[in-house]
């Protein structure tokens, strides 16, 4: 019998050698019955057959190899093929963002829309047949006053446009005429009548009441930038005096209610005609503003005709220094113009017959009915620092008046003449200052960003140093928060001592203001 | 040099190195952070640097030139990392800063805050009078110049 002392070839693996020992365990007694019949019948022997096995092991173990060398091969080139996909997704995505991109470049310089509208909540706390209810609500009110629509565009590098709207409810509900009832002794003088506007109107369409508002234009301009020191606004721009004027707009101005020498416009709020404006710079963060108006002045349709040839002129003159956390600014601007009001006829003659007399030239004649002359100085000044904001402007107003108007029938009455006289207005000085003192919280990390500014403000102004009714003094103080740069919430009481007895006493006013930016 | 001694060194140099780490350490990653926003502007600007200043007057819109002649700032897209960094770095104001200033801008002027792109060294690239930043790491040598910053 043939011992099994054997050796397998160096270079079988090591599960081959498993296999092969598997396989001789297995079947002892058959390889034994095997080698009794190949002695037998001269059959290959056992190490024969393993060597054939091993043969066909090494053909499977080389096949096996060439599969994988294809597998790795195929997944060479999937991995090859996945990338040129990634490369073409990436490629189209950057190409789409580009194209994203280049557009949004070109829209940047075209129509913006943007503004802000503003809800007031308005009661007063006088009593109920107060001589102020002339001009604030008789009762607590909502007014949804102003919707301020921006339209901004930047044609080329150097031209853009701008043009705010205010829409508005009123003036329906606006009281324009109140008449009055003048005890003379046990004489009852009367006159005017009671005017309120209506802007009803009935929609057939739709077969409805339905209410217009109005429309007002703010600013129109068409403005050139060719250059920081030198610029052009062209159109209806506002008057570059003071602070409150240039900040503009509710969402920006802390409190609630306007200075007197804003709401009686001693210096026009707004003019028509050319701007000319420009900047230097000492340094970086200090800043020499100038800039030159000319306009139509004041005047009855200021906005689009000038009854003289006289153009009112200004000039604005700030230096400021806008650090982080301190910033100083103090400015100044005069402003001269001519107000003229005219009336017009038409003058003809006529033949015996009534007939126009054709040899004679028609006229048109204009007859002036007021006019005087304006002088105006306006200083400001503004001083910010870490968090706490002062605030001030002084406004002294000289008119001198060559054609006297007809003073308005309040204004005779509070002058203090005979209501039955005709009184003329006379030449005026008149004065305003107001300060404001308001400090932001520093408390924006705790609230997240919300900023909470009270402030406190006074004012004095005589409008009218002949007319001293008006004169007055007010007093205001409320909190300004705002929870988003985009919504600010206001409260406020405001508190005016006037002059005169005539009044009743000081006016008390409790305004509440919410201003969503948009 | 006996052991004592030995020890006593030791200590002293993982003093040293402790120091070392506590305050070198930040600095140079403020440097390096420094180093993370590149300054871009278009191929037709003239120069190579530009105030720190300067460039916060043109960010902000209170400037419109640059070398005399008119300038776009491009910012990166609103909330980004670049985006903040830039605010914070050149800027010095927080997001929400910022966004109060732009819209009391608008309000005011009607001037709107410079536009936004994800990538925008395409736009500086594509814009004759841009002027622009990006992260380091994302710029691309040779469409655009590098602005060195004065402080």
């Amino acid at each position: 019998m043939t011992t099994m002392n054997w050796k397998l070839p160096s270079g079988v693996s090591a599960t081959m050698r498993l296999a092969i020992i598997v396989f001789w365990l297995a079947a002892p007694t058959t390889i034994a019955a095997q080698e009794q019949a190949s002695e037998e019948t001269d059959e290959p022997t056992v190490a024969e057959k393993l060597s054939a096995i091993e043969g066909e092991l090494d053909q499977h173990k080389t096949q096996i190899k060439a599969q994988q060398n294809q597998l790795e091969a195929q997944q060479r080139q999937l991995e090859g093929q996945q990338q040129q996909i990634d490369e073409l997704t990436e490629f189209q995505e950057e190409e789409a963002l580009a194209a994203v991109e280049d557009n949004a470049l070109e829209d940047s310089r075209l129509l913006k829309l943007f503004g802000f509208f503003e809800l007031q909540f308005m009661k007063t706390l006088v009593e109920r047949d107060s001589f102020y209810h002339t001009s604030v609500p008789s009762n607590s009110s909502f007014v949804l006053s102003q919707i301020n629509l921006y339209l901004a565009s930047q044609m080329t590098q150097t031209l853009g446009a701008l043009v705010e709207l205010r829409f508005t409810f009123w003036p329906a509900g606006f009281e324009s005429e109140h008449p009055f009832i003048a005890h003379l002794g046990n004489t009852e003088l009367s006159g005017n009548e009671y005017v309120r506007i209506n802007t009803e109107y009935y929609d057939y369409s739709e077969n409805i009441i339905n209410k217009t508002g109005g429309v007002m234009i703010e600013r129109a301009q068409l403005i050139y930038t060719p250059l920081d020191w030198f610029n052009v606004i062209a159109g209806y721009y506002l008057t570059p005096y003071g602070i409150w004027n240039t900040d503009h707009g509710s969402p920006v101005i802390i409190p609630v209610l306007p200075p007197y020498l804003q709401r009686k416009r001693m210096i026009p709020l707004a003019q028509t005609g050319l701007q000319v404006y420009g900047r230097f710079y000492p340094r970086y963060d200090l800043f020499f503003d100038y800039a030159i108006t000319v306009s139509n002045g004041r005047g009855p349709a200021q906005e689009v005709l000038d009854f003289d040839e006289n153009k009112g002129v200004g000039l604005r003159l700030r230096l400021s220094y806008e650090g982080d956390r301190v910033a100083i600014a103090a400015g100044g601007y005069g402003y001269l113009g001519e107000y003229s009001d005219t009336h017009k006829h038409v003058e003809m003659w006529l033949n015996s017959d009534g007939s126009l007399d054709s040899s004679r030239r028609m006229r048109f004649v204009v007859d002036e009915w007021e006019n005087y002359f304006e002088y105006a100085t306006a200083a400001d000044l503004l001083i910010e620092l870490f968090g706490v904001r002062i605030q001030s402007e002084f406004i002294w107003h000289y008119v001198d008046y060559r054609i006297p108007a007809e003073r308005s029938d309040p204004d005779k009455i509070l002058s203090g003449a005979p209501a039955t006289m005709p009184l003329f207005q006379a030449s005026y000085l008149g004065l305003g200052y107001y300060v404001l003192l308001a400090w932001t919280l520093p408390v924006k990390e705790l609230t997240g960003g919300m900023r909470i500014t009270p402030y406190f403000m006074l004012e004095h102004t005589k409008m009218d140093d002949t007319l001293p009714s008006y004169n007055n003094d007010f007093y205001c103080g409320g909190v300004n928060f705002k929870p988003s740069p985009y919504v600010t919430i206001k409260t406020e009481f405001v508190y005016t001592v006037p002059e005169s007895e005539l009044w009743g006493g000081p006016l008390k006013l409790l305004n509440a203001q919410l201003v969503v930016s948009f | 040099m006996n052991r004592c001694e030995r020890r006593r060194k030791c200590k002293l140099f993982s003093l040293v190195m402790g120091t070392l780490l506590v305050t070198v350490l930040p600095a140079s990653f403020s440097a390096e952070e420094l180093n993370d926003i590149v300054i871009i502007a278009n191929k037709s600007f003239e120069a190579d640097s530009i105030d720190a200043e300067e460039l916060r007057a043109i960010f902000l819109k209170k400037k419109g030139t640059f070398m005399g002649r008119k300038v776009t700032p491009i910012n990166a897209k609103s909330g980004s990392g670049i985006r903040i960094e830039f605010q914070k770095k050149f800027l010095r104001m927080s997001p929400t800063d910022e966004k109060h200033y732009w819209e009391k801008r608008k309000v005011k002027d009607g001037v709107t805050a410079p536009p936004e792109f994800s990538r925008s060294q395409r736009a500086v690239f594509k814009l004759e009078s841009a002027i622009g930043y990006c992260a380091r790491s994302k710029y691309h040598e040779g469409p655009t110049k590098v602005l060195k910053v004065k402080f």
